[in-house]
């Protein structure tokens, strides 16, 4: 009769065990998920913990005042990483392949965005200070500053994101469209206005914003003529909190990143906040997807994706113990 | 413990936040009214500003910065970082000086009566809302760590962007100053809502309807008439208590002047025929370009043909069909020449007498017969 009664209360606790288990495995959100995709999904490329040390990136907590890590970073086709490090008057400059690593000073903490070009030359902006592009050699010397307001940029506040392309170089206004403002040799040039962002791909250029609906449309237009190609839109429910990132890659995918965010059934639970990205082939449709648990913190950031020629997928994010660098893979 | 006391506890409790509150709104009272604009114009007059840590001010003009006040700069990391001048604001200077809280204040006068604690953590002149209800005048607030936390960020919100980021006016840190821009914003971040807001004024074109459409405290002041009528009918509205009138011309015949003088949206049309000229130099006039316009031909010798080739009124005049042609040769002080033409043989016949022809026509006939037989032959 004993044994039987210890078999019942052994049954019942497989039972709840089981239960939780499934529990957890078929909840899309908590917090408990973070740590279950990071092991599967993705790479975790670098690690540089809060400092200013050599390895170490820069944050400002921001005392009356906004707080900030690095405001953006850059691969290069060689996958020498760049990172903004403008709290400490730097950017780092690590060659994963390599091993190698480099501080290169800069002359200010206002800068917010950068690029490298395959001479080693980086454009640096700083969109409200300076309110210019700056050239700046392989040493941090200063080799050229263009005033980026102008023609199409009323403002140098409303710049939405900065984009190197062969033809130049493009500084988006607003997440509405963007102007060229260097040419290829990096020289002041007439101010070219395509809707939207620049694409890998000829000809045309990418936009997305919410609509009155609430859903995400995405549009590959004519970079010429702003005329619609072809158009889709996404839904994402109420828990679109704001649109992360667009970009395309050398094939011509077009990689859509949205910020989801969950509100707390209960007052004083946290919300829940994950990262969305959709890989979408040249007709719009969804060919895969990742999550990402890392959303921006009060630490701004100008740029938190980077899209590689290949397709392959960075992201810069923020722990409580430094900054990290994520390759992410698409799940079909 | 039992029901009851725990129930007892739980009305205790409750009553006294009520009166708690009660008497934190009667301290506080209410701050002076404002219309989301006036916030809005309040903070556009700070940008350029400097960042000054523990401090709130500086000097405007209309809704931009005055620039003979200096913006001042700042160095270093703040709070320990160095200001030079006498404007400038930090982040929770900056709101507390746009809100105009807890009471008027004159923007150049030096204050700093909140910090980014307070705006977090209490909610003295303003109330947290959803951060889906924001508009344009509320602020968005952090506090590290919760409250009381140990530092924090405050900003006004004007608006959002397509992609879900924000405008923001921000005493943004030491190096930037006061900004306007667009930038990202964390979940971490509450809106909070300034008590005792008034309708705001939504600028909007200035028409006739007795209201001030620009909210520039004037009414129907800038209101652009319109038309109404065609053409030379067409008169410009009024605007009177705010009513627009517009009564159009009267229309009158049409002329060639170039205008639409019968109001129907055509120019010089239907207009009587005209000519010019007499005889065969008569044409037939046109209007253009508002103007009559009419080329009589030129005249020709009279020749007989019933015609008034010479554009004299008269036809056939000066004796031109009297043909009286000798039968002899008639000795005459008349001089007949004629030119080096090849011989031929010409007949010239009379079928009555108004007409002359020839069997054939001789391109070197340009000669002419003067005197003697009375008539003359000319090409």
């Amino acid at each position: 009769m004993r044994e039987k009664s210890n078999f019942y209360k052994y049954c019942v606790f497989i039972a709840i065990f089981l239960f939780i288990l499934l529990f957890q495995v078929s909840s899309k959100w908590g917090t408990g998920k973070a740590e279950q995709k990071i092991q599967k999904n993705p790479e975790i490329v670098l690690k540089l913990p809060w400092g200013s040390g050599s390895l170490n990136a820069g944050k400002y907590e921001g005392d009356e005042a906004s707080p900030q890590g690095p405001m953006s970073f850059f691969i290069s086709p060689s996958m020498e990483i760049y990172i903004l490090d403008q709290v400490n008057r730097r950017i780092l400059k690590i060659h994963l392949i390599k091993g190698t690593s480099s501080v290169i000073p800069i002359n200010s903490d206002t800068y917010e965005d950068i690029a490298v070009i395959p001479d080693g030359r980086i454009i640096l902006l700083d969109r409200l200070v300076r309110r210019a592009i700056v050239v700046v050699d392989e040493k941090g010397k200063e080799i050229l500053s263009q005033p980026v307001e102008g023609e199409g940029i009323p403002e140098g506040g409303g710049i939405t994101a900065m984009f190197l392309q062969k033809d130049g170089l493009y500084l988006e206004y607003n997440h509405e469209y963007s102007v060229k403002v260097l040419n290829s040799k990096l020289l002041p040039c007439s101010r070219k206005r395509i809707s939207g962002r620049p694409s890998s791909q000829n000809g045309r250029s990418l936009l997305t914003f919410k609509d009155d609906s609430g859903m995400v449309k995405v549009k590959l237009l004519d970079a010429v003529s702003g005329n619609d190609k072809i158009q889709k839109s996404f839904s994402f429910g109420s828990d679109l909190y704001r649109i992360v990132w667009l970009e395309d890659d050398k094939k011509g995918m077009i990689h859509l990143v949205v910020h989801l965010l969950k509100e707390g059934s209960m007052s004083g639970l946290p919300p829940e906040e994950k990262v969305l990205a959709l890989k979408l082939n040249s007709q719009l449709e969804k060919i895969g997807s990742f999550e990402s648990p890392y959303t921006i913190t009060v630490l701004e950031q100008f740029k938190e994706f980077q899209i590689m020629d290949s397709g392959e997928v960075y992201q810069m994010a923020f722990t409580p113990e430094g900054v990290i660098l994520l390759k992410w893979r698409y799940e079909p | 413990m039992n029901m009851k006391r725990k129930t007892i506890i739980v009305f205790i409790t409750g009553f006294s936040i009520f009166i708690l509150n009660i008497i934190s709104s009667s301290v506080y009272g209410a701050p002076a009214a404002m219309t989301r604009d006036e916030i809005i114009c309040l903070a556009q007059s700070g940008v350029g500003f400097s960042y000054w840590w523990g401090h709130g001010a500086w000097c405007a003009s209309g809704c931009a910065r005055d620039r003979s006040c200096g913006a001042g700069s700042c160095s270093g990391s703040c709070p320990d970082c160095t200001h030079s001048g006498s404007y400038g604001a930090d982040c929770s200077g900056f709101v507390a000086k746009v809100w105009q809280v807890p009471s008027p204040i004159n923007l150049s006068t030096d204050s700093h009566p909140y910090s980014t604690q307070d705006f977090r953590c209490s909610e003295i002149h303003w109330t947290q809302i959803s951060k889906n209800n924001i508009q344009k005048a509320d602020a968005l607030v952090y506090r590290s760590g919760g409250c009381p936390g140990s530092s924090g960020h405050v900003m006004i919100y004007e608006s959002g962007d397509p992609w879900g980021s924000s405008w923001t006016y921000e005493a943004r840190g030491c190096s930037y100053g006061i900004v306007h821009n667009n930038r990202t914003v964390s979940s971490e971040y509450v809106a909070i809502r300034r008590n005792n807001l008034t309708a705001s004024c939504t600028p909007s074109t200035e028409v006739c309807d007795g209201k001030d459409n620009d909210c520039d405290n004037e009414v129907d002041e800038d209101y652009v008439p319109h038309t109404c009528g065609t053409g030379e009918c067409e008169r410009q509205s009024t605007c009177s208590g705010g009513v627009e009138n517009c009564v159009p011309g009267s229309p009158s015949p049409e002329i060639c002047d170039g205008k639409d003088n019968d109001c129907d949206g055509d120019i010089d049309e239907d207009l009587a025929p005209f000519t010019c000229g007499e005889g065969e130099c008569k044409r037939q006039g046109i209007c253009q370009n508002g103007a009559p316009n009419c080329v009589p031909g030129e005249p020709s010798p009279e020749i007989c043909d019933g015609l008034d080739n010479d554009c004299d009124g008269q036809v056939d005049e000066d004796g031109v069909c009297n043909f009286d042609i000798p039968t002899e040769p008639v000795e005459s002080d008349a001089n007949i020449t004629f030119p080096d033409v090849p011989e031929r043989e010409d007949t010239i016949s009379t079928h009555d007498s108004s007409t002359l022809e020839t069997s054939d026509s001789h391109p070197a006939w340009g000669y002419s017969m003067e005197g003697g037989c009375g008539c003359s032959l000319v090409r």
